[in-house]
């Protein structure tokens, strides 16, 4: 945090811009989830929690202004986690006598 | 080398914070500082080096009990059915009529047993004992820090540790004995064992199991978040990131793979308590069916959803408990051949590849679980791949060695002894990493061979050189050098005695989980008399450490004192401290100027360069040798 | 000499972070992964699951709790940049509204689980399934040898359906009460977390989000309250209290963002 460069007060108007997102992106994600999509869904849902968690993540936890030794550690964590999901998935794909 | 230091400080004046007058004022800290009570100071500590100590000495505790379990087991394996010798009577009274019937092990306790030594020596003594014990002690010495980030948050994870501790003992005494499901607690067994009639719903062995796990995993995650802060955070000027000890390095990396791996663990115990507390169905598969009887529940779990989320750390926990060991090695080795390590960079590189790699091989432990081929080929290769660091970190260590004056005080012999134990437990790794000698060699006594070559052997190999390493550090006094070699020999002969001939056994085909060490087995017959010997090995082992045990406690009080704040003339950090080092550590700001293993400089006047001494001590010696 | 613990308020150079600050964003690393284990459950019991609801919990309820929590990151935020700017009272004010919004979370979520526990369904030998409310008492539904059951309405997955819900139950469409013989039925139970993996995912899922809920409010309440004492002699190690807390508590709020779709949405 780069306190000393920036006035804490100037970033309001940009959590205020955050939190009108945040709200409007939830409405969204309820009504697509009315929406006939199928598989499709799941996919819209993450994608627009996936925005609004960036969102909230970048201004609200300043982490697009913290120092890079943050950035490298969440990008750890963003890695194993990452790695924990797809390669989970992978493994229940190919599984031998597979029946579903 | 004591005038030699005083000489020194008198030549560099005021410009380096050189801790030989520590010796003369090793009470000194405490000037301004308040008193703190007895129960503050030694008890509910804050300072990292009693909390090291706590943790290093109730985790050589656990370990001793551990290996108790194991010594009656042995009995079991050998001579199945027969009453225990000895402390036959004792098991009676302790565990009850119906778990040892006149002294003889029943199944149950005998499962009791193996689950808990696997679990306590894996997560309650080794990885606490090198992790946190040295962690907290020696990590915040040698950045050069006065304690670490969290003081407070370190003393509340050593008590939640210490509280998973007595939860796991205490579940041998509730009704049933404690968990039989295995250190890796499997279900669907772990889900159904320990309920229904003569259980109680909370206070059985399993749910005890898992509740202590929680208390231990949470300790854990609160002591790498700290020693990972304090690593980034408080190294002592000058103390860039490569210029960092290898035990730092081995710490840092191990601290990240406990914070990273532990969670999906923690994750998972959570379900298996829904599963064992509100009847839930994470781990019950559709139509799973328990003596006879349909298991009331939804279905709809996954057996290897557990399996995956437990290896996902199981894996990673292996290099948990050896790579502080590397670390400690390193140290050990660079200090005792008298010149640096044979290639600092490569040593580190292959600790942080390690660190990646192991998080992404786990399922190589479940290859008999129906795995399609396209995702064992890719844990294949990444296990294979993992090999590739590791062997470079043994060949750093073993290439140290050539050419340097080498001397042989204990830590330096147990030093030496780490390396054919990381070979051969790393080598006999390889093919159980491969699927198709692994399906021959699964579940074996081949691979109970193999991971305790890494774990007990090695591992303990590190432990006991980090122990006599620092132990003038933290005491002030030297352990017993003859009865360290004593206990040396002891333990490196009769290791081997109780592990190789499992290798054998496993080729032959003997099954790691049978009761009567493959009695009843007809293809097991030529190979039972290996039972016994690694049974009079396991023996002998426990005799071998009673030296330690007494050296231990008779050195700290009466042993020779050291003459100086560097008894072993070493360059990292935490031999510029005072002995013991009182409350801050320091008696100056520590600034650091050099690479933590330049001995044998040439030109220089000593062999070794302390990080803490300025460039000008290289030109202030040769008018030293003048004088 | 006594050496104190450098950086506990000031950022060190080179790493521009003060201590605590890297500690609580190594906390949330592990916490990623704490939820990731969960949702990696999620993904692979869903996955290998013969049905999986939709919309079966209230939408609109958690949709209201969705809102709850982002205003709290936005107060939460305030109170922080309030205390940067030396304003204590406004900061005591947005604390609270912070906790005021915690609070409203968990009142809502406990009514939601209460309705789930008043709420039956049935699995029928044929592998269908009823949902509904028992006209009878649980008691008396353990004894009996039939289950009476009020089935949901057709509709009962929709938003308005829900939403009336919400202010006392809708009025009965056309069903009727089932009275279905015990040896049809294969399972049965109300939606506690043993009724279906689904709905396990869900009280496990929600119940440790509930528990940070319940840590974020004990820190943020003695910052609130006694913690607040420090502001006097070092208003910029409260800041940084402040943040770090802040920061925990925007995490818990993250975690809730995906919760709700995976679990209310699809």
């Amino acid at each position: 945090m780069s306190e000393d460069i920036h006035d804490p007060r100037k970033q309001v108007p940009a959590y205020i811009k955050v939190f009108g997102l945040l709200l409007l992106l939830a409405v969204i994600n309820v009504a697509a989830s009315y929406l006939p999509l199928g598989g499709g869904n799941i996919g819209v849902g993450l994608l627009v929690a996936g925005v609004q968690a960036i969102l909230a993540l970048g201004i609200l936890m300043h982490f697009f202004s913290e120092n890079k030794t943050v950035h490298h550690l969440m990008a750890l964590a963003l890695a194993s986690v990452v790695a924990l999901l797809v390669i989970f998935v992978c493994c229940y794909a190919d599984q031998l006598n597979f029946v579903k | 080398m004591r005038q030699d230091m005083n000489e020194q400080e008198h030549t560099m004046g005021r410009l380096q914070g050189s801790g030989s007058a520590a010796v003369a004022h090793g009470a000194g800290p405490h000037e301004h500082h308040i008193q703190l009570s007895w129960w503050r100071r030694y008890v509910f500590s804050t300072d990292h080096k009693v909390i090291g100590i706590q943790y290093m000495i109730t985790s050589l505790l656990v370990a001793l009990f551990g290996f108790g379990l194991m010594v009656v087991m042995r009995w079991q394996l050998s001579f199945p059915g027969k009453p225990v010798p000895v402390i036959g009577p004792l098991l009676t009274a302790v565990f009850g009529a119906n778990m040892a019937p006149g002294g003889v092990m029943t199944p149950n306790l005998y499962n009791s047993f193996g689950a808990i030594h696997g679990t306590m020596m894996i997560f309650m003594a080794i990885v606490p004992a090198l992790f946190a014990g040295f962690g907290n002690f020696v990590v915040p010495l040698q950045i050069g820090a006065p304690d670490m980030a969290f003081p407070r948050l370190n003393m509340a994870s050593f008590w939640s540790f210490f509280v998973g501790v007595v939860i796991m003992l205490g579940s041998f005494l509730v009704p049933g004995g404690a968990a039989k499901s295995g250190w890796t607690s499997y279900v669907p067994l772990a889900d159904v064992a320990d309920t229904g009639m003569g259980f109680d719903p909370i206070l059985n062995g399993q749910t005890l199991w898992l509740i202590g796990m929680a208390f231990n995993i949470t300790g854990s995650l609160l002591g790498s978040v700290n020693i990972i802060a304090t690593i980034i955070q408080l190294r002592a000027p000058g103390l860039q990131w490569m210029r960092l000890p290898v035990f730092v390095w081995s710490e840092l990396v191990t601290a990240f793979l406990l914070l990273l791996a532990f969670p999906p663990l923690e994750s998972a115990a959570i379900m298996q308590l829904m599963d064992r507390l509100f009847g839930t169905s994470f781990f019950s598969p559709d139509g799973l069916i328990i003596g006879g009887r349909h298991w009331p529940g939804s279905g709809g779990g996954s057996a290897l959803l557990w399996q995956h989320l437990f290896w996902f750390l199981g894996h990673p926990e292996v290099y948990v408990q050896i790579l502080p060991t590397m670390g400690i090695v390193g140290e050990v080795i660079s200090n005792n051949t008298r010149k640096p390590l044979w290639s600092y960079k490569v040593f580190v590189y292959s600790l942080l590849s390690i660190g990646f790699l192991s998080m992404i091989v786990w399922a190589h432990h479940m290859y008999m679980t129906g795995m399609g081929q396209s995702i064992t080929t890719f844990f294949q290769i990444f296990t294979t791949i993992i090999s590739i660091p590791s062997v470079l970190l043994g060949t750093v260590l073993l290439l140290s060695l050539w050419g340097g004056s080498i001397r042989l005080p204990v830590p330096m012999l147990f030093a030496l002894a780490w390396l054919p134990m990381f070979g051969i437990g790393g080598l006999t790794g390889l093919p159980l990493g491969w699927t198709a000698s692994d399906m021959v060699l699964h579940d074996t006594y081949y691979v109970i061979g193999h991971f305790h070559y890494m774990m007990a052997p090695a591992s303990i190999m590190g432990l006991f050189a980090g122990i006599y390493y620092w132990f003038p550090k933290a005491t002030g006094r030297m352990l017993n050098e003859f009865w360290g070699k004593v206990h040396f020999w002891m333990t490196i002969i009769f290791f081997n005695g109780v592990f190789f001939p499992m290798l054998v056994q496993g080729f032959v085909g003997v099954h790691r989980r049978w009761y009567d060490g493959g009695a009843g087995w007809q293809l097991a017959q030529n190979v039972l008399w290996l039972n016994q010997v690694m049974s009079v090995s396991a023996w002998i082992l426990a005799i071998g450490q009673i030296p330690f045990i007494i050296n231990f406690f008779w050195s700290t009080w009466h042993g020779k004192k050291v003459t100086s704040d560097n008894p072993w003339q070493a360059n990292t950090l935490e031999w510029a401290a005072p002995t013991p080092p009182g409350h801050g550590n320091f008696l100056h700001p520590i600034t650091v100027y050099r690479g933590p293993y330049e001995y044998s400089v040439p030109g220089a006047a000593r062999d070794y360069l302390p990080q803490w001494e300025g460039e000008e001590s290289k030109v202030a010696e040769p008018k030293l040798s003048s004088v | 000499m006594e050496m104190e613990i450098p950086y506990t308020v000031t950022a060190r150079p080179d790493t521009g972070a003060y201590n605590a600050k890297i500690g609580i964003w190594l906390f949330l690393a592990s916490e990623v992964m704490l939820f990731g284990g969960l949702f990696s459950a999620y993904i692979f019991l869903r996955l290998g699951a013969t049905h999986w609801p939709h919309h079966l919990l209230n939408v609109p309820m958690g949709l209201f709790n969705t809102f709850v929590l982002i205003t709290s990151s936005i107060t939460m935020v305030m109170a922080w940049t309030a205390l940067k700017m030396r304003q204590f009272q406004s900061y005591r004010r947005w604390l609270g509204a912070t906790l005021v919004c915690g609070v409203v979370f968990l009142g809502v979520k406990s009514m939601e689980y209460k309705d789930k526990f008043h709420h039956y369904g049935v699995i029928l030998n044929n592998g269908q399934e009823i949902t509904g409310h028992l006209e009878m008492s649980p008691a008396e539904a353990r004894k009996s040898q039939t289950l009476r059951i009020l089935p949901d309405a057709e509709d009962s997955g929709s938003f308005g359906h829900q939403l009336q819900s919400v202010f006392g139950r809708p009025a009965a469409g056309e069903e009727k009460v089932l009275e279905i013989p015990k040896s049809d039925i294969q399972w049965w139970s109300n939606f506690t977390p043993r009724y279906s993996t689904y709905l396990a995912t869900y009280f496990t899922m929600t119940g440790l989000h509930g528990l940070h809920i319940i840590g974020g409010l004990v820190v943020l309440g003695f910052f609130w309250g006694p913690g607040a004492k420090l502001y006097r002699t070092n208003p910029e190690h409260l800041a940084n209290r402040v943040e770090v807390a802040g920061l925990f508590w925007h995490f818990v709020d993250l975690v809730w963002i995906f919760l709700f779709p995976t679990l209310y949405l699809f």
